[in-house]
């Protein structure tokens, strides 16, 4: 049902289109305004689709329609475009920024597509099926942003990768390997007598 | 299919271009387009592309013409962009977003990350008040309602520091 309603909010968007061109970018932002569903207000089923929620292949004559008005405002370029490939490659300050500017740009900061969008471009990589049960692309981003690595058991020629610990060989309550902290590891390899683990720029690193 | 062989394209308002074969071929689009039907010996209409922004779009592929590494060149987003690619993009934001249409509709993927960067460029270390000013939005914000986006920001950016 809530599939439905959006695509009928998308075609609405594009019938408007025409007279949004005499209008002021204000009014221009409310009308598009009507357009997003951001990612709270979306069941969490939805949002646990591998599919972008907004991705809708758009037709040709969709896009011819699009195409007769020059864009002349940024909120005139198509949503993927705009959020999928320019949002998605600021940084999170400029992003912070960003949302602070209007009512749709915040909407836009809050898009799901964008987070998802924004985890591939910065991590490279498929969130593992833990971080999938968080659900939105934005708790993902997050979890993945502030990764920490906890390992416990013996430590034996160093494997847990903390350095040695001289007092006792066997550590039972998980530690933090904080040399690993902010360098965003992905995943992680234990061989037994060591560990790998991949970082987000695809170095891997080694121990024990 | 000699590589010197000549293409026929046509502009939303019916200017006619003619262009090289391995011009044409930066294009994904018209790329796939000539392998798969050959050589067809008239022009190739391009609804979604006006002339002026078609003479563009050409001149970028001419200048990267010989790039060997055109198809890898901008993946690095941190990457500066060298200095004629710069020049070419200064152009009015309304020629700007037609350029990205146009690259996005013929599926030039080099020159689609170039105007996306040069667009966030724009958007990048500003205030939301430059912001604004860059991109003529209005705010539509009550003060009450900013502050909490600036509340919900804070939690944010602290959980993601």
């Amino acid at each position: 049902m809530t599939l439905r309603r959006r695509t009928s909010h998308t075609t609405n968007t594009n019938t408007k289109n025409p007279d949004k061109t005499t209008q002021g970018s204000g009014a221009m932002s409310s009308t598009t305004l009507n357009a997003i569903d951001p990612f709270h207000s979306l069941p969490s089923l939805e949002s646990t689709s591998s599919l972008p929620t907004w991705f809708e292949p758009t037709t040709s004559q969709h896009r011819l329609q699009k195409q007769q008005q020059k864009p002349t405002g940024i909120f005139q370029l198509p949503f993927e475009i705009l959020v999928g490939q320019i949002l998605a490659i600021l940084q999170l300050s400029d992003l912070a920024r960003l949302a602070l500017v209007s009512k749709t740009m915040q909407q836009f900061c809050q898009a799901d597509y964008l987070w998802q969008r924004k985890f591939f471009h910065d991590f490279h990589h498929r969130p593992n099926r833990t971080l999938r049960q968080l659900g939105s692309w934005k708790r993902i981003y997050q979890a993945m942003d502030r990764v920490e690595v906890y390992t416990w058991g013996s430590n034996g020629d160093c494997r847990l990768g903390y350095g040695r610990t001289p007092k006792k060989v066997y550590e039972s309550v998980p530690k933090r390997i904080r040399k690993l902290d902010g360098i965003g590891i992905l995943e992680l390899a234990p061989t037994g007598w060591g560990c790998h683990a991949l970082d987000k720029n695809g170095n891997v690193w080694a121990w024990g | 299919m000699s590589a010197h062989s000549q293409i026929l394209l046509t502009s939303s308002e019916g200017t006619e271009f003619i262009i090289d074969r391995d011009i044409a071929d930066k294009s994904m689009l018209l790329k796939c387009m000539l392998e798969d039907i050959g050589e067809i010996g008239q022009a190739v209409p391009l609804p979604n592309v006006s002339g002026p922004i078609l003479t563009k779009v050409i001149e970028y592929c001419t200048h990267h013409r010989d790039d060997p590494n055109f198809l890898s060149a901008n993946d690095d987003v941190a990457a500066e962009i060298d200095e004629w690619d710069l020049e070419y993009c200064k152009v009015d934001q309304g020629t700007l977003y037609e350029l990205i249409l146009a690259a996005n509709y013929l599926d030039i993927k080099p020159l689609m990350d170039l105007t996306c960067k040069t667009v966030a460029n724009m958007i990048k270390a500003k205030s939301p008040e430059e912001i604004r000013k860059t991109f003529n939005i209005t705010n539509d914000f009550t003060p009450e309602e900013e502050d909490q986006v600036r509340r919900e920001n804070g939690k944010g950016s602290r959980r993601l520091s």
